[in-house]
């Protein structure tokens, strides 16, 4: 990723006066670039849905641009704006028509994502992966946003901590946790298979 | 202390290896590239009111009631262009045109009983 000016102004240092129209874009993409997964991360935890979840993190995205053209507030930690507004994307997602009344979710559709056959170890992945889905989808939502953490993105203990507002030794303690909850769950449910 | 610290438990590993390979099938395989607002609005720096979407759609509404207000005064007989005349004056007398269509009916018309005592 390209260091550089742009990215030393980002970091909790951005001032009243706005940058250059070049800088600007660089900044945007260089905040892109380092936290395009974790908005991503946080929205999949929500819904469990790959597709959307990059809808809500280049939405978020698109916000923080437009929040920028007019000229609002400082933004003081653009990271934390963003998974803020990632987060509200969430949400409201919850409350639209589409969600009440739009089509059916990928999540319901067993992780099946194409029409091609599949060859039968890609059937039992499958299968497996979509009682991993159905379950973490009744795991409470702390427990989803530290397994996809930690299991989609690699984060440790540290970088959790930090991106969720809380020590390390809670992430272990809930990571933990999580972890066991969604293993005594599919176990109960038979899923043996590993892929 | 690192989560990343491999856990002694083989049942455990195995379990890692589950839940690692299950997220990341999920995640994209290819992330899309930044979005480039700037290339949709390239004068969005200058963006107006006049420009402004739901400015428009409120011209046009305002456009669409006055037409159809106009429609209606139009069609109810109120704007004479020459053709029509109104048959009514503004006190409420007829107008000589209703007058004289209203006289010709009366001497045409044979079905018109006669009143007693009037030629």
């Amino acid at each position: 990723m390209t260091e550089g000016p742009a990215v030393e102004w980002y970091n909790g240092r951005m001032k009243s006066s706005p940058p250059a129209a070049d800088g600007r874009r660089a900044e945007f993409e260089a905040l892109y670039e380092r936290h395009n997964r974790e908005l991503w991360a946080l929205a999949y935890a929500r819904w469990m849905d790959a597709d959307l979840a990059l809808d809500i993190a280049q939405e978020a995205f698109m916000r923080l641009w437009k929040h920028w053209e007019a000229g609002e507030e400082d933004i003081q930690n653009p990271r934390a704006w963003l998974l803020r507004v990632a987060r509200n994307l969430a949400e409201d997602y919850a409350k639209s028509s589409f969600r009440r009344n739009g089509t059916t979710p990928p999540q319901l559709m067993n992780g099946v994502k194409s029409r091609d056959l599949m060859p039968l170890d890609s059937m039992e992945k499958a299968e497996a992966f979509a009682k991993i889905r159905a379950t973490l989808e009744d795991l409470p939502q702390g427990d989803r946003d530290i397994l996809t953490l930690r299991y989609a993105l690699e984060y440790d203990a540290t970088k959790i901590a930090d991106l969720l507002g809380i020590n390390a030794t809670a992430v272990h303690m809930r990571l933990s946790r999580a972890r066991q909850r969604l293993a005594d769950r599919l176990t109960a449910e038979g899923t043996t298979v590993i892929p | 202390m690192n989560t990343n610290t491999p856990t002694p438990n083989p049942a455990g590993d195995d379990l890692d290896r589950l839940f690692a390979a299950y997220f990341q099938a999920e995640m994209p395989k290819k992330w899309p590239a930044a979005p480039r607002p700037w290339a949709d609005k390239p004068r969005a720096a200058n963006t107006s009111p006049r420009t402004d979407p739901s400015h428009r759609s409120r011209w046009a509404l305002a456009a669409s009631v006055a037409l159809l207000i106009g429609s209606c005064w139009y069609l109810s007989g109120h704007i004479t262009d020459g053709r029509t005349k109104p048959q009514f004056n503004p006190d409420g007398t007829a107008s000589p045109t209703a007058i004289e269509k209203n006289l010709g009916k009366d001497k045409a018309d044979p079905k018109v009983a006669p009143i007693p005592g009037m030629p």
